[in-house]
């Protein structure tokens, strides 16, 4: 389980997290939404140890974060940021090996090739295998981004290999068009399946409620609210965090809240 | 009118596309290309000479030296010739000119930025800035030094002034441990142009044999190189250049930024920082020997991400080859181009390393898919 | 398929070149494939090729009737005109060693301070021998380069004849001078690269070598070597004459602007316009022509007397 506790941070001036605490328990898809503005990015960015808090701690296991190396870390977490820039010409089955390559120095071995390739599969870019990563649109990039995001974790090997993992997400989706969304997300649910732990930042609050087991509402910085997709999301709250108008029906197929802009 | 020149932008694109693909395939022999190509740079600085030596000539001194008697008569000339001046100066070459180059793509690699040169980080500026120093201050001739170690003192000079140097841009660049590569690019032109300012000093205090010795250094040369200066150097160059090639791995996961970096699983800081020593190390030695070469580093990667993508697994061994042959090209050209005088190396490369750049940033432009 | 075929064509391509690149050397080197020949020996049967480094040992070598015999020279070597006709090995302290072997010379004349030294060991490694020109700038080391000169060509008598005839031509001026019942002040600058920022010629040159056989005093006397030229020295020294090069006035941008410098705007030198302008090579290179230097400089040192 990835535990933070009462985390605090401030950046010039501003308290940009403010005591908050958050679990991520493995086989769960943990879904954090909020305004811009409300903290998303940094708290993505300490759960996955590239910034310490100002306050709290956090844990892996119950091992503190600071005590993992960034090896032993990047086999068992993977991270998935925002806008990557790749402005060298890359192939993109390199692009998805280098996500697996801190773990192995045989990079290319068949192994390797295999993990790379169900991991393209499962974002729906394996006819880009042997693509130029630079001359790709948006949303085939970010695909391959995820692809070795998973890759790198191993999500899709065997038994042995997908316990005790997690991965983070920062609005994976945000460049997909509407079926690659949704293949996306039901990718990152057969991975919880499988056992892995998903902490994902989504703007969009109907995929939310759909696709997470539970959702953390942020706002300035502070969890307004957590819980799972019914038990929490009503009009009131998304007033509350969102200052918008809304109107919250149960999904007509899935067993979800469903919201419509009003 | 437009649609047409879309339709062909497009198609331009797809061929390049499936050119640039097709390469992945080809990737073996093209290295095997070019290691003909440095072989044949070698052969060549070896063979040709402003003095005539037969190949006949050649078997016997160098086999001689590999220990075979050949029943000929040696030419004492001849076989100092090749092995005195000849075949040092060839090593030089390579050892430079793949230096220089594996420390241009490194260095290109961790600034995330194709335009990169191991001049960046200050080591260039404070190797000439020493250099000149002594030059000026007349400290190079020692009377109480025997000849050997004498002709040290300058490259052992510039190449503590090129160390110093980039300690100093990398303090600057760090705190609390973490090195920000934006600063440290801000720095090295910051102690480039104090170098450039004391260098200004040291040529406006010269007098005029100073000043044209000083000016010849600066040029860059691989003249009067001897069997000491190169296995000084070698083992720097060498066992530097073996660690940059390993380190290719973090340096294609930096290319994608330093906290992905740190995602994947390398420890960040200590990358950078054995980056910038390695480079250092092979730059201080080179420009300590040669002077100022400029257009090796900046170049050859260049045009080995051409061919062969930006993957570092590649880029890195395959400049070291690219450069050993180029530079070793360029030596034999400027031996021969101005004889009986000898062109310094550094303007040939310039020359041509130039307008090659030029060019290639318009053809560049001309194909940017973006 | 494809990819096959355009690898064979690939790894056709590069055998194509190498092997041809191995036949071009093996071409030159065959196309004169004469064994060297073995050097110093028999050198009076063999044509005199002399390699010449330093202006003044060219000077001589012509004036001593060799200047055929040169196969080349050093870029400091410009006078007299004929040998900037011949070719050029570069500047005479970055020699490179496989030219000079190249040129297949019988001897090779280079002036004290030659280099680098490397460069000369490798030559002598190969087996051809250099005689360094010892570079004393006095009047005496004048007579001694003649001297050196002439004996490693075996031309001893006419090296004499030369020394004799310098000591004759110098006589009258040297006389004239030692008559003189002034000791002119003289500042000699010298400039070097852009900028113009002339240097002050102190102790140790041969600027002050020159200006004392002219009988002047050099108001330097401070330092050593060449300095730059700060305001208070000008002022301090208060020179009669200021002594510079033509290429150095070019530098400058002439007598105008020289005057114009800080310090020296005052000194009587500039108020009376007392500039004496001469060229390089024969005011400060101590070689054959130093009798005409001498006359030259003295005659506008000393207005009054005849030179």
């Amino acid at each position: 389980m990835l535990v933070a506790e009462k985390i605090c941070l401030g950046r010039n001036g501003n308290q940009i997290l403010d005591d908050i605490t958050i679990s991520v328990p493995y086989a769960k898809v943990i879904a954090v939404v909020g305004p811009n503005g409300a903290g998303k990015s940094s708290l993505l960015s300490i759960l996955s140890g590239a910034i310490s808090p100002d306050l709290g701690t956090i844990r892996i296991d119950g091992i503190e974060i600071q005590n993992w190396t960034p090896a032993n870390l990047s086999i068992r977490r993977a991270v998935l940021s925002q806008n990557i820039q790749l402005d060298f010409s890359f192939n993109c089955l390199d692009v998805v090996l280098l996500g697996r390559s801190a773990q192995n120095i045989n990079a290319s071995s068949n192994a390797e090739i295999k993990i790379a390739e169900v991991a393209l599969e499962k974002t729906d870019a394996l006819h880009l295998i042997n693509r130029n990563y630079s001359s790709l649109s948006g949303g085939e990039s970010q695909r391959v981004q995820l692809a070795r995001v998973l890759a790198q974790i191993n999500c899709f090997g065997n038994e042995i290999d997908r316990l005790n993992k997690f991965l983070l997400l920062d609005e994976p989706i945000s460049s997909l068009d509407l079926k690659h969304q949704q293949k996306l997300l039901s990718t990152v649910r057969s991975a919880a399946k499988r056992g892995v732990g998903v902490f994902v930042i989504l703007h969009d609050l109907n995929l939310a409620c759909m696709f997470a087991d539970e959702i953390y509402f942020l706002k300035k910085g502070a969890v307004i609210k957590k819980g799972t997709p019914a038990q929490v999301v009503c009009p009131a709250l998304v007033k509350d965090v969102f200052e918008v108008d809304v109107c919250v029906k149960p999904h007509p197929i899935r067993d979800c809240p469903h919201i419509t802009l009003l | 009118m437009e649609k047409n020149i879309g339709r062909d932008d497009v198609i331009k694109q797809r061929r390049l596309r499936l050119s640039k693909d097709l390469i992945y395939f080809l990737r073996p022999c093209l290295i095997g290309f070019l290691i003909l190509i440095m072989l044949g740079a070698v052969c060549g600085s070896l063979v040709f000479g402003s003095v005539k030596i037969p190949i006949s000539q050649m078997f016997i001194v160098f086999g001689k030296a590999l220990g075979f008697e050949i029943l000929s008569d040696i030419v004492r000339r001849d076989e100092v010739i090749l092995l005195g001046i000849r075949l040092p100066r060839t090593i030089l070459c390579v050892l430079v000119g793949g230096g220089l180059a594996i420390s241009g793509a490194a260095l290109q690699g961790l600034f995330r930025n194709p335009l990169a040169d191991p001049s960046l980080i200050g080591v260039s500026s404070g190797a000439a800035l020493a250099a000149v120093s002594i030059i000026v201050l007349g400290v190079n001739d020692l009377a109480f030094l025997p000849n050997q170690l004498n002709h040290l003192i300058l490259p052992l000079g510039a190449f503590t002034g090129g160390l110093v140097a980039t300690l100093c841009v990398y303090i600057i660049a760090s705190y609390q441990g973490k090195t920000s590569i934006s600063t440290m690019l801000l720095t090295g032109i910051a102690i480039n142009a104090l170098a450039s300012a004391g260098l200004g000093f040291l040529i406006f205090s010269s007098d005029d044999q100073q000043l044209r010795d000083l000016n010849f250094w600066l040029l860059g040369s691989l003249a009067g190189v001897t069997w000491y200066k190169v296995l000084a150097i070698a083992p720097i160059v060498i066992v530097a250049s073996t660690f940059l090639v390993f380190l290719g791995r973090h340096l294609n996961a930096l290319l994608l930024g330093e906290r992905e970096a740190f995602y994947i699983g390398f420890y960040v800081e200590k990358t950078k920082i054995v980056i910038i020593v390695l480079v250092a190390l092979i730059t201080g030695a080179c420009v300590a020997l040669t002077g100022i070469i400029g257009f090796i580093g900046l170049v050859v990667p260049h045009l080995i991400r051409l061919i062969f993508g930006s993957n570092n697994k590649f880029v890195l061994p395959c400049s070291v080859i690219l450069g050993a042959g180029l530079l070793t090209t360029a030596d034999i050209i400027s031996r021969h181009i101005v004889w009986p005088a000898e062109l310094p190396i550094g303007i040939l490369t310039s020359c041509v390393g130039g307008p090659f750049f030029l060019w290639l940033i318009m053809r560049q432009k001309r194909y940017q898919v973006k | 398929m494809h990819r096959f075929k355009s690898l064979n064509a690939l790894l056709h391509l590069a055998a194509t070149i190498f092997i041809f690149g191995l036949s071009l050397g093996n071409f030159f080197a065959l196309a004169d494939a004469k064994p060297a020949a073995p050097l110093n020996e028999n050198s009076e049967t063999r044509n005199m090729r002399i390699v010449s480094i330093g202006g003044t040992v060219t000077e001589i070598l012509y004036a001593l009737g060799s200047g055929s015999e040169i196969v080349a020279v050093d870029s400091t070597s410009r006078y007299p005109k004929e040998a900037l006709t011949k070719p050029n090995i570069g500047y005479m302290r970055r020699l490179s060693a496989e030219p000079i072997l190249s040129l297949d010379p019988t001897k090779v004349l280079a002036i004290e301070d030659s280099g680098p030294l490397v460069v000369l060991d490798q030559v002598r490694d190969a087996g051809q021998d250099i005689n360094l020109i010892s570079d004393e700038p006095s009047l005496e080391g004048v007579y001694a380069k003649i001297q050196e000169i002439s004996s490693a060509i075996n031309k001893q008598e006419a090296g004499e004849k030369l020394v004799n005839e310098l000591r004759a031509r110098l006589k009258p001026s040297i006389d004239t001078i030692a008559k003189a019942d002034t000791r002119p002040r003289v500042l000699l600058l010298l400039s070097f690269g852009r900028g113009g920022s002339p240097v002050a010629a102190g102790k140790n040159t041969s600027a002050d070598s020159i200006i004392s056989i002219a009988g002047a005093q050099n108001t330097i006397e401070d330092f050593e070597g060449y300095k730059p030229l700060s305001p208070e020295v000008a002022v301090t020294a208060s020179p009669d004459f200021i002594i510079t090069t033509n290429r150095s006035l070019g530098m400058i941008g002439g007598i105008d602007k020289l005057i114009e410098i800080p310090g020296l705007s005052i000194t009587p030198a500039a108020k009376n316009k007392n500039i004496i302008v001469m060229d390089g090579l024969l005011l400060l290179g101590f070689g054959l022509r130093i009798d005409e230097a001498l006359e030259e400089l003295g005659s506008q040192l000393y207005p009054e007397l005849k030179f």
